[in-house]
């Protein structure tokens, strides 16, 4: 019951940053050609390994929350605004597609010397302005949703 | 370019190393891993440099800095980290280079508009998501969330799709 230990500090960051990088890059998810070519389905190693990741991962949670390890409902898990997540799932798809990386293999990319992930993270940044600039229309209007 | 180049690692093992950084992530921290959160914050820094008015102002952007320096967050010491183990990682397997990568159908100038104009689109979705491909994609899927799939039907499928329309630059 003792897990999550709830540890947000600087050793912990680095430690799963190194793990996370790590394995991104021996993945193969440091290559633009290799993450497009899934999507044009040449090469299917990027959902491999997503797949697999996700059910070890699953099998990890659900495992240590039976032995009593983990508390329950103990980890974030994100709500799902059904047409939000939708549409953004797929302009970071067209973003991968186009730009040839998301923001993790981006990271990873940077960091195995490949200089085209500097403008794609420029990108980022400018696409996080423009939702922030248009955020206050698009958001719902709390105020005014249940005043009826 | 030398023959020290070693291959990548089989998908079912990068796969499984891949979760089980992820689960290592969970029982320390009690959530996932991450990426785009950083250049969120990345950008209301950058915001309140260039400019703070504005910026504070805005209803998405100014309560990162209304809450105080807004890269001193345990994403960015993440993103150090990624940079860190991928870079170890290019160079124990001899892949290390500085290039321009991407689509390579594409003159330079090409490749880094493509790049560019890719990121926007990122940047864009994953703050209508919440989140990119790590941080709901993967780290949601783990503890089975919902959202987590459905981002990753949206992503794929579209991804596919433009892929497809745009193959000329990229094949």
């Amino acid at each position: 019951m003792s897990l999550p230990l709830y540890d947000d500090g600087i050793a912990s960051g680095l430690l799963c940053g190194l793990l996370f990088g790590y394995a991104l890059e021996n993945a193969g998810f440091a290559s633009p050609r290799k993450l497009t070519a899934q999507l044009r389905l040449t090469d299917w190693s990027v959902f491999k390994v997503m797949f697999t990741a996700i059910v070890v991962a699953a099998i990890g949670l659900y495992a240590a929350t039976e032995f009593g390890w983990l508390k329950p409902d103990g980890v974030y898990i994100p709500t799902d605004f059904f047409w939000a997540m939708l549409a953004g799932g797929a302009l970071v798809g067209a973003g991968m597609a186009v730009g040839g990386y998301c923001p993790g293999t981006s990271t990873v990319g940077l960091a195995s010397g490949r200089l085209d992930a500097l403008p794609f993270m420029i990108g980022m940044v400018l696409g996080t302005g423009l939702f922030a600039g248009v955020f206050a229309s698009i958001s719902p209007p709390k105020d005014r949703r249940r005043k009826r | 370019m030398n023959s020290t180049v070693r291959p990548y690692w089989p998908p079912v093992i990068a796969g499984m190393a891949l979760g089980l950084a992820l689960l290592a992530t969970f029982l320390l921290t009690g959530h996932g891993l991450g990426a785009s959160g950083f250049f969120t914050r990345l950008t209301a820094w950058l915001g309140g440099e260039l400019a703070r008015p504005a910026t504070e102002a805005n209803s998405y952007l100014g309560p990162f800095l209304k809450a105080g320096a807004p890269l001193a967050n345990w994403i960015s010491w993440e993103i150090v980290g990624v940079l860190l183990g991928g870079f170890l990682a290019a160079v124990a397997g001899g892949r290390f280079r500085l290039r321009l990568d991407g689509a390579t159908n594409l003159s330079g100038g090409g490749r880094m508009a493509l790049a560019l104009g890719g990121g926007v689109l990122t940047g864009f979705g994953a703050r209508l998501a919440r989140g990119c491909t790590s941080g709901i994609g993967l780290s949601g899927g783990a503890p089975l969330a919902v959202a987590a799939f459905v981002f990753l039907i949206g992503f794929f499928v579209t991804g596919i799709a433009v892929s497809l329309l745009i193959r000329r630059a990229w094949a």
